[in-house]
């Protein structure tokens, strides 16, 4: 990955404090997102890819907090920002969109005067100026009547039009990173293909690089240029998207792989990976994935093993390729 | 189509013969959707659906959310009432049965819920949610309610200390599965799955699938698998049923289906699913554009013209007959392949 980085994560670090004990729900990940490329970040429930995303954004909130690690964005270190300079940054420069379109937008404001708040408070123009820009941007993202649209309540919206204005809103300052966090999940199908082809369209056209969240393989095969494979706060396996699919080398990809019904085989039973997700306050000693891996040694219960690089971009946190790997694509 | 496709499709799982154990004849279900007095509206929620279930098949329902499939699922058991229609269950007209008469066809069909997390009554332990439809069916002797019970738990794979928990101490998988345990406390011959693997991870999700394929193997279950993942359904599903605003688009067996959809909208829901395999990226396939009508107000006609490319003028006046191709029945004036 030799073109120019918008933004660079390195080593982050985000804990929760709770009355338990410290939760690292993100532990140690480091992702670097060129220009104009769809990210992916793919992983199960509590795996912490929407709290790296979250730590990105600023987002964190008590008892959540940033405890190491550095995040980047187009040489400017952001990890820290006061309130009042990550506002200036957040939906300007890098802005995101979210799963529950219902949810994320204000039921009792037009959608139009939404979006619009957007450019007014990052950008120095007239109400005028700025409703053109919102109607032009509409016109983008593909959604019919813009000047109807613009006066319709959140309620007024089927889930795949409200996604489009989520993604305008996200859009319209012209950020250079998106981060869109299970963008689809709540769609049907048909409305997901549309969708995705529209993020991979804008992302093209404007230039702007996509961090997206997803649990669905599919989608990740569909739409990203580079992924990463996050367990328990973890990466896991991170590579291009067909090397990822092609020489899928972590025990935990390959059976995260195996265990989703295809479409093109008729298979008498699923693979399963037996148990489930570690608590994060009580994970294993070694690595993260041992409890429930079928190829574990004793030196996985001992040990933590890092990320190995098996070919240039491709890295594997397993053992199984310590051999291989010669330099560590962590640290 | 090949001989052997042909009896599979009537004759279901494991070379059973041919029985329908439940058929519905001209199903309406209307939801009233406020407008005045003098003009009503209604959502036409199910519309004019025929539709046979054989014994031990899993047929699916599948479509896009408001299609629906899971009211068709919950008016075949009578959990809700049906506008219009008939439904018999082993020959039985179920429709307008008095509740008295129900009660002992009630116990043959269960459901399975989509949220494991708010189908469970959070108030109850694993021991009282399992053995609730028992006590409600006569089992009174508290050692034979233990034991059923703990086989249950056993049969669907929750470890026996357990028996005394409580829902919240449990992650989705296992929820899902003290769902299913009490689904089939009664022995049922008919369960609905009302979307059970939407909301659990995929390596969860597999695990549930096959359980579930386990059971009825074991049990010669029927199941009503309602869906929106179509690879879910190539996985499970002996038949398919496409359902599209309230009326079925095709129906048919699984493999066939996949294989050369018939319908136009069968068709672009299965191009639209993103497949697990980059070589695949479909950056040219043609996508269904427009949004899913209002089935307050459904086009005239076939109720898919509105959104499909080869609808005619013909479409958007009558409502085509269903036809027969094979083994496949199709409601389309103009029928792919």
């Amino acid at each position: 990955m030799s073109e120019s980085i918008v933004l660079d994560i390195k080593n982050l670090r985000s804990h929760f404090f709770t009355a338990k004990g410290q939760v690292p729900a993100v532990d140690g990940v480091s992702i670097q997102v060129p220009e104009g490329k769809i990210i992916g970040i793919v992983g199960e429930s509590g795996c912490g890819k929407s709290m790296t995303a979250m730590s990105v954004m600023g987002l964190l909130r008590y008892p959540g907090r940033v405890v190491g690690g550095t995040i980047t964005l187009d040489g400017k270190d952001i990890t820290h920002l006061r309130p009042k300079e990550i506002s200036k940054v957040r939906g300007n420069e890098i802005s995101m969109i979210f799963q529950e379109p219902m949810t994320s937008l204000n039921p009792v404001y037009p959608v139009g005067k939404q979006v619009r708040e957007a450019i007014l408070l990052h950008q120095k123009v007239s109400k005028e100026e700025a409703k053109e820009r919102v109607l032009d941007i509409f016109r983008a993202v593909g959604i019919s009547e813009p000047e109807k649209r613009y006066y319709s309540y959140p309620h007024q919206l089927s889930g795949g039009l409200r996604q489009r204005v989520m993604i305008g809103m996200a859009m319209v300052c012209r950020p250079k990173v998106m981060i869109a966090d299970e963008p689809t999940t709540a769609l049907d199908v048909t409305i997901e293909a549309q969708i995705l082809r529209l993020m991979k369209k804008l992302c093209q056209e404007q230039g702007t690089s996509i961090i997206l969240i997803t649990h669905n393989m599919g989608v990740v095969a569909e739409v990203c240029d580079y992924v990463y494979v996050m367990y328990a706060g973890k990466v896991m396996e991170q590579a291009e998207t067909f090397e990822l699919f092609e020489r899928t080398s972590h025990p935990y990809t390959q059976g995260l792989l195996r265990s989703i019904p295809r479409l093109d085989e008729k298979a008498e039973r699923l693979y399963t990976i037996d148990g489930v997700v570690p608590n994060l306050l009580h994970l294993p000693k070694g690595c993260s994935f041992c409890t429930r891996c079928s190829q574990a040694e004793d030196r996985c219960f001992a040990e933590k093993p890092r990320l190995y690089e098996t070919s240039e971009g491709h890295g594997v946190r397993c053992f199984l390729y310590e051999g291989e790997g010669k330099v560590c694509l962590d640290e | 189509m090949s001989d052997k496709l042909t009896k599979d499709t009537k004759s279901g799982n494991k070379g059973q013969a041919e029985k329908v154990l439940l058929w519905a004849k001209n199903l309406v279900k209307e939801f009233p959707a406020g407008g005045t007095r003098k003009n009503p509206q209604v959502v036409h929620a199910v519309s004019d659906v025929n539709l046979e279930i054989y014994q031990g098949e899993t047929l699916a329902l599948v479509g896009e959310s408001g299609c629906g499939k899971s009211t068709l699922g919950r008016v075949l058991i009578r959990l809700l009432e049906p506008t219009a229609g008939e439904i018999y269950y082993e020959g039985e007209n179920i429709v307008g049965m008095k509740e008295s008469d129900f009660a002992r066809l009630r116990r043959q069909m269960q459901i399975i819920f989509q949220d494991p997390y708010a189908s469970l009554n959070p108030r109850m332990s694993v021991k009282e949610i399992i053995g609730e439809p028992l006590l409600t069916y006569g089992m009174k002797d508290k050692g034979e309610l233990e034991a059923r019970v703990r086989e249950l738990m056993r049969e669907v794979g929750i470890a026996q200390e357990f028996y005394n928990r409580y829902p919240h101490q449990f992650s989705g998988g296992q929820r899902q599965r003290i769902g299913i345990a009490r689904a089939i406390a009664l022995n049922p011959k008919l369960i609905i799955c009302d979307e059970p693997v939407s909301a659990l991870d995929v390596s969860i999700q597999s695990q549930v699938l096959n359980l579930l394929k386990d059971l009825q193997e074991r049990y010669g279950l029927t199941y009503l698998f309602i869906s929106h993942d179509l690879s879910v359904v190539k996985f499970i599903a002996d038949r398919v049923c496409v359902m599209f605003l309230g009326m079925i688009c095709e129906i048919g067996d699984t493999d066939s289906l996949y294989e050369q959809p018939l319908h136009p909208y069968t068709r672009f829901l299965l191009n639209a699913i993103p497949k697990a395999d980059p070589r695949l990226r479909s950056q040219e396939k043609e996508l269904l554009t427009g949004e899913i009508p209002s089935p307050v107000n459904p086009p005239s006609g076939c109720r898919f013209h509105t959104r499909c490319p080869y609808a005619k003028e013909i479409c958007s006046q009558k409502a085509p007959e269903g036809r027969t191709v094979g083994e496949r029945k199709v409601f389309c004036h103009f029928p792919l392949g």
